[in-house]
Formats: structure tokens, C-alpha cells, sequence
């Protein structure tokens, strides 16, 4: 039917989980595969190497390219294809960011735009996750944007049977409440910011609230330094927690009593979607896209580097009842309105949008 | 980063109403001096300071262990077996050659091991002068905020006491 292409295949990463259930929807309709330069090792079968794009089944039909990073073996083999393009766009982290940590990251990001202003006269359709982020398709010369949430798979976590060991773990931290932060270690993530603010809660309202951090350190110099930080701040056992299960982060929303994320650029930000949908109340940053994914479902902080303010809301949201079962339940239907059921479907329709439309009419893409 | 959406204006909504009272409770409680303002981008240069410290290694990481560098090394020397007869006549043979090598070789060696030693010796003093004098630095850095925190106790207590 149609082939995807992605700079990247990670099992936790989200673009590669949407373009698996891209890849699933679209071989209900025929043959489709995906193709990425870097494939850990547990995607060897499912994901295809960039070098075998040459001889993908869907030819004769637009290639879908999820765009998240410049990259030149993936930019030269869609030019080598002369095929057209439909563009998927997962926003590109802020180069300044990553300039300090990895100037080569800096560089693949700067890349990447120049990359999207070379293939735009291919692009014969546009879809972006977020308002935010067809904003700057919009900058960089693109019209006509449909924009489609990045169809969070939720079910991998409320169908979950929470890990038992990972259960048993946190029971170890204490009776306080839990609060929850699920990013990976990197710089525009703002971990620090959550570290300081957790300092301030327990040091001025909940001296026994404790924090878990998700997610992998992808920069050595930044993961030590927010080690480091944690301790400068004063901040007792903070639980950093690396790469989860879908059981062992099922267990960690389950005893989670707030999400925390104060990270100063997203594109959506799915983690705040999956904790909506485990009914976890949701603190953000009130930056780049996350109003748009929060909604009024969430807490908007607009001034996230006030440690204070920060600790002053998420001490409201833990002990306001009322306030929390309203942000639960606002949460929980956003969620469902931006899970993979509802716009799983709607995203394969803007893909298939520059096909013939006898091609499609008859065939409607099956729910996940 | 500009803020994209404001959270300070005051809404009929559960939410809106709770995050407008903190943040009014934070406003009085920093207007009474109860807690202190965070100056514009002192967060940043806060966590700044945290990784040049990470960066220039002056955290997590061991001091040098430069013991027994102040002596030439101790060369081993082959030793005859002492029940083999055959090895013990080659070791005598050998003896006086070994003597005459090893002689030769330390001469050879413990000036540049000596100064060799020295240097190391020196580069470990200035690299500890050099992350005392850093680690003071980033301290300083730190302890900021906990300076104006204290001048703000300072002034309250000035107001308070009608003391100019």
C-alpha cells in the first residue's frame, strides 16, 4: 500500500511505535514496509534497513517520511528515489539545546530543515502531530498542513498487568506520594527543573513526597550533572528509573500521584497523554506544544524555572480532591479523544489523501 | 523561550481558579519576605555551574593516586632454578652479565624516572590547586541564591525594627 521511512527505530521511541501502527493498519489494505538508518536490535525483523529502500514494494506510490532529525543517508536515498513525498512531521528539537552536550546532534537538527526546504517541491501532502508543529511547516514554505495527534498506543499501558517486582519496589519509598516525571536524559528536557521543584515540595510542604524519573540518559555529561544536581538541591531519593517495561511503567502510573514534565520544547509530548489516560493529574511546562496536548486537562505552568511556583501547584494537585478528580477526569477524555483508536484512522486517511480516491473508497482502515 | 499560553488570568474554572490562588499565596508570601524571588535566569546559570563543575571533573571523581612514583621501579631479574643443575650453572655464567646489564640500565633510566616522577609529582599539586580554586568558584555560585536569601532576612528585619 504504502512504505515509511524513519531516521531512527527504537522500541520505547513514539515515532517508531506510530509508524509500527501506521505499518499495521496499512497492511490491512496491502504490502507496506518501514525503513530507518538506525534499527536497534530488537526491530531487525520488523523495521528494514535505508539501504534496501531501492527495492521497497510501493513503488509506483508516494513514500511517507516521518521527519524527527536531518540525517544525509536518509536525505540521499529519498532524492535516489524519485518518488513523491508525504511528509509526517515530529518537530525538531531546538539545535541550541544539544550545541553544549553534542554539537553533532546540534548539527543533524540544523541539517534537518535545510533537508525539509530541499524535498518540499516533492511533498504532495503534509501531516504534523500538533498545531505547534504545523506552525513551522507553515515557516518553512509548506501549506495545507492536516494536523493528527502521533496516535498514542495507550492500551500498552492500561492493558498492562502492572509488574509485581516494580510494585513491590515502590512500596520500598515510602507512604508519601508519588510524582512522576517520564522523559528521556536530554537537555531540552529541563530535568533539572523537576529535581529543583521536588526539592522545594519536600522541603517546604511535603517532606515526604518522593519522585521517579523514566527514561534513558542519552548524553553522559548531561545525565551526571542532573545526578549531581539532584543532590546540590537538597533533594531526597530521587528514583531514577532508565528504560521500563510497559508492566514496570504500568506499575509506576498506577502508584503515581502526579505527572511532572517542565521540558521547554516538545512537538506533542506523548507521556502526557498516557498519563491522562492512567488518570495520573498532569503539571506542565507551558511551552512549544504541551498547551496544545494538555488542553484543560492539565496544570500550565507558565513560568517553569520558578521552582517555588512549580512546588506551590503540584502541592495543590496532591492534596486538592476536588481538583484532582476534575483534572482526572478532564485527562481521561482527552486521552481517549487523542488515542491510537481514534486517530489511527484519521492519520492513515491523510496519508493515503494523495492516492487516487477509487484506490480508497472502498476500503476503510481497520481500529488497532 | 517566550510562554505560549499564560496561566496567571483568572477563569470561572476549578483549574484556573486553583493555580490563580497559589500563585496569588506565592505573590504575598514573597511581598511579606516569607520566600524569595529567584532573579531572571539564575536557575540557568545555577544548572551551568553544575555542569562546568561535572565537565571540569571536579565532582565524582577520585583524586590521582600518584604513590610510589617517587622511586625508580624495581626491575625483576631472572633467577635460576635451584634444583635444576644445568640452570643453576647458566645462572652463574650469567651473573656477572646480568650485574654489568642492570647497572648499565639504571644508569640509563633513573634520571628520566627521577624526572619523570618530579613532573607528574608537580602536575598533580597544580591540578588540586586548580580544582580548589574551581570548586570554590562553583560553591560561590551555588551559595548565591542562600546570600540573598539572607539579605532579604536582612532588610525584613531592618523594616521591621524601623532601623533605616
Amino acid at each position: 500500500m504504502l512504505d515509511q521511512v524513519v531516521v531512527g527505530a527504537a522500541p520505547g521511541d513514539a515515532i517508531t511505535r506510530s509508524a509500527l501502527l501506521v505499518q499495521g493498519a496499512l497492511r490491512a489494505l496491502g504490502p507496506s514496509e518501514l525503513y530507518a538508518e538506525h534499527r536497534e536490535e530488537h526491530l531487525l525483523d520488523s523495521v528494514r534497513s535505508i539501504s534496501d529502500l531501492a527495492r521497497r514494494p510501493n513503488k509506483d506510490r508516494p513514500l511517507v517520511f516521518h521527519a524527527s532529525i536531518g540525517s544525509w543517508p536518509v536525505y540521499r536515498a529519498l532524492v535516489e528515489n524519485e518518488q513523491e513525498i508525504v511528509l509526517v512531521y515530529h518537530n525538531f528539537s531546538p539545535p541550541e539545546f544539544f550545541a553544549e552536550f553534542a554539537p553533532e546532534v546540534a548539527g543533524d537538527l540544523i541539517r534537518g530543515r535545510w533537508e525539509l526546504a530541499q524535498l518540499r517541491p516533492r511533498v504532495v501532502a503534509s501531516v504534523a502531530d500538533s498545531d505547534y508543529n504545523a506552525q513551522e511547516l507553515y515557516e518553512l514554505g509548506y501549506s495545507d498542513v492536516t494536523v493528527v495527534p502521533p496516535t498514542p498506543d495507550l492500551g500498552r499501558l492500561t492493558g498492562a498487568v502492572p509488574d509485581p517486582a516494580m510494585l513491590a519496589r515502590i512500596s520500598t519509598w515510602g507512604p508519601g506520594p508519588m510524582v512522576l516525571c517520564v522523559a528521556q536524559q536530554l537537555p531540552h528536557k529541563r530535568i533539572e527543573r523537576v529535581l529543583a521543584a521536588m526539592a522545594v515540595l519536600q522541603q517546604e510542604f511535603l517532606p515526604d513526597a518522593c519522585l521517579a524519573v523514566v527514561g534513558v540518559g542519552r548524553f553522559d555529561q548531561y545525565s551526571r550533572a542532573v545526578q549531581v544536581m539532584s543532590r546540590t538541591v537538597g533533594l531526597r531519593e530521587p528514583h531514577f528509573m532508565g528504560r521500563m517495561t510497559d508492566a514496570e511503567l504500568a506499575a509506576l502510573y498506577l502508584r503515581a500521584s502526579a505527572f511532572l514534565t517542565l521540558t521547554e520544547h516538545e512537538g506533542f509530548c506523548v507521556p502526557v497523554v498516557e498519563a491522562m489516560a492512567a488518570g495520573v493529574p498532569v503539571v506542565a511546562a507551558a511551552r512549544a506544544a504541551l498547551p496544545g496536548t494538555v488542553g484543560d486537562a492539565g496544570i500550565l505552568v507558565d513560568d517553569p524555572d520558578d521552582p517555588v511556583l512549580v512546588a506551590g501547584l503540584l502541592h495543590r494537585v496532591l492534596t486538592d480532591l476536588h481538583l484532582r478528580h476534575v483534572l482526572m477526569g478532564r485527562g481521561a477524555q482527552r486521552a481517549r479523544s487523542m488515542a491510537a483508536p481514534v486517530s489511527l484512522p484519521q492519520l492513515v486517511d491523510a496519508l493515503l489523501a494523495p492516492l487516487q480516491v477509487g484506490d480508497r473508497s472502498t476500503e476503510r482502515v481497520p481500529a488497532p | 523561550m517566550e510562554p505560549t499560553t499564560p496561566t496567571a488570568e483568572y477563569h470561572d474554572d476549578v483549574v484556573d481558579r486553583a493555580v490563580a490562588e497559589v500563585r496569588r499565596d506565592l505573590q504575598d508570601r514573597r511581598a511579606r519576605g516569607e520566600l524569595p524571588r529567584l532573579p531572571d535566569d539564575e536557575f540557568r546559570s545555577q544548572f551551568a555551574g553544575v555542569v562546568e563543575s561535572v565537565d571540569a571533573r571536579l565532582v565524582e571523581e577520585h583524586p590521582v593516586d600518584v604513590g610510589g612514583l617517587g622511586h625508580a621501579a624495581t626491575l625483576p631479574v631472572w633467577t635460576p632454578s635451584r634444583t635444576d643443575p644445568v640452570a643453576k650453572v647458566v645462572g652463574i655464567l650469567l651473573r656477572p652479565l646480568m650485574y654489568v646489564t642492570g647497572t648499565f640500565v639504571r644508569l640509563q633510566v633513573a634520571r628520566f624516572s627521577q624526572r619523570t616522577a618530579v613532573a607528574v609529582r608537580q602536575l598533580v599539586e597544580r591540578q588540586e590547586a586548580m580544582s580548589k580554586f574551581l570548586a570554590g568558584a562553583h560553591l560561590d555560585r551555588i551559595r548565591t541564591l542562600e546570600y540573598r536569601v539572607a539579605e532579604l532576612e536582612q532588610q525584613l528585619d531592618q523594616m521591621r525594627s524601623g532601623r533605616p
